[in-house]
């Protein structure tokens, strides 16, 4: 019926929307936006730049050695 | 509570006891079995081994699963004040999900109309898809680093991480790996998922080279398919921006994404502000350099999207060419483990190389035998994308939900993409 649709349907039509988006743009690979190039230009220097490294890489936590702080 | 720091939020889904028939539906999507209680008794969720992953939330045919953070009026607060530059930082998937809230066809692409309405609401717009975009370049370079040092013996400074590396994009498989597979984590990519850079660029070069302000009254709000968005968004290290200005004298302390909202949330703060999405004026700022994006930044909203994008830059990074065709067929689709293969040819050394690479989407039924291998040593792969989803963001915990989109009167098994 109606009202028990399949999930999946919705995925997929969201999915090709994406891939809609994709196909549509002016530029289609990353290091082609010429937006990133002007702000690693004037402001990161370059991927994987110590500036680059401090805002746009991080860490993680391994949680299984956390106790219980909050309790 | 054990495996959480104190600043970080402990409880985002919680069940309403008077909503919950104990159908056990919500077990079924639950990657962690975080969810306890008797078929046919109320349940709970057990906020220590939770993911925030929210699919217990849009998979429920009662509705019973809450996101228990609203903090949409305190957005409008900020819109309203007069002081603030709130920024709204847009993932991919809810530029084609969002309109379901206003009576559009899931799927509905309506980035013009969702940024033209933000702006009518009042914000700046710093799109995620450029931080895709961002995430690409950074996450690409460190694994061509690997693949340089370790595939084509190039020598480095120092060692990188090993091989294969893991997408870190998706909140919940971060915290996933941190809670159930710690061995992998040295694993991960560093680079931070695209919104935490957006966060972390908006209060920096977005605050002095594009709204020219100061950093302290830049408010960011990540527009997110996702609950779990929420949780990263709490998490004490993201806060780069502070401790940026903090080194050039500034003293003040703020996280480097304020607050998110569900696409819901936004669907929410819209009606309230009488905003329409479907007649909202088409966005105009087209001087914004951090609203542009490519096509591989928007397609990070389904699973192989990472992949797929990844590729493409490292095919032109390794090669010196870009890549002939775009679309990346291996890595699209349902399916829950996708492989593939693609032969680079290093315009360095001329060594040939072909990287191999995973895609996983749905951690709960797909993930198990790729982190066997890796634990193992004996992954084949250079390159492993994990979205917690099954179909990655698209079908995000904070996605729309339409009480006719799934149900529990069919068999709930089969609503699984890939069975």
């Amino acid at each position: 019926t109606d009202l028990v649709q399949d999930r999946t349907k919705y995925i997929k039509l969201r999915a090709a929307g994406l891939y809609r988006d994709d196909a549509k743009a002016a530029a289609r690979q990353s290091h082609n936006n010429a937006a990133v190039g002007e702000m690693y230009k004037k402001f990161a220097g370059k991927p994987l730049s110590p500036l680059a490294e401090e805002l746009f890489h991080t860490r993680y936590v391994d949680r299984s050695k956390l106790g219980g702080m909050r309790s | 509570m054990q495996g959480l720091r104190p600043q970080e939020l402990a409880e985002i889904i919680a069940i309403d006891r008077k909503k919950c028939k104990g159908c056990d539906a919500c077990k079924a999507f639950c990657p962690t079995d975080a969810v306890t209680g008797k078929y046919g008794a109320v349940h709970r969720v057990d906020g220590e081994r939770c993911l925030f992953c929210g699919q217990c939330l849009v998979n429920c045919p009662f509705g019973a699963p809450q996101d228990t953070v609203d903090i949409v009026d305190k957005v409008i607060a900020r819109l309203k004040d007069g002081r603030t530059t709130v920024v709204a930082a847009i993932a991919p998937a809810v530029r084609v999900a969002v309109g379901e809230e206003f009576g559009l066809e899931p799927g509905a692409l309506v980035t013009g109309q969702l940024l033209g309405a933000l702006q009518t609401a009042g914000f700046k717009i710093l799109d995620t898809n450029f931080a895709a975009d961002l995430c690409i370049m950074e996450e690409g370079s460190e694994l061509i680093t690997k693949i340089r040092h370790y595939a084509l013996g190039e020598a480095a400074g120092h060692a990188p991480g090993p091989l294969p590396q893991f997408t870190s994009c998706c909140p919940a498989w971060v915290r996933y790996a941190e809670l159930y597979c710690p061995q992998l984590l040295p694993h991960m990519s560093s680079a931070k998922s695209p919104l935490m850079m957006a966060g972390a660029l908006a209060k920096t070069y977005g605050a002095t080279e594009v709204w020219r302000t100061n950093p302290e009254n830049v408010f960011v709000v990540g527009v997110m398919p996702c609950t779990a968005k929420k949780f990263e968004a709490s998490r004490p290290e993201f806060a780069s921006a502070a401790a940026y200005w903090h080194k050039r004298g500034s003293a003040g302390s703020y996280p480097d994404v304020d607050v998110v909202l569900t696409t819901r949330d936004l669907a929410r703060l819209l009606k309230k502000l009488n905003i329409n999405l479907t007649a909202a004026a088409e966005f105009s700022d087209a001087d914004n350099p951090l609203a542009r994006y490519s096509g591989a930044g928007t397609i990070f909203g389904n699973t192989g999207g990472v992949m797929e994008a990844a590729l493409r830059t490292a095919h032109f990074v390794i090669t010196g060419q870009e890549l002939a065709a775009l679309e990346l067929n291996p890595v699209r689709g349902l399916k829950g483990v996708k492989a593939a293969g693609v032969t680079l040819r290093d315009a360095k050394t001329g060594r040939e190389i072909t990287v191999k690479v995973a895609v996983v989407h749905g951690i709960k039924e797909n993930l198990g035998p790729i982190v066997d291998e890796v634990v193992a040593g004996r992954s084949p792969y250079h390159f492993i994308e994990v979205m917690n989803c099954p179909g990655g963001c698209v079908n995000g915990g904070g996605q729309p939900i339409n009480p006719m989109g799934t149900s529990w009167l069919d068999k709930y098994k089969a609503i699984l993409p890939w069975s």
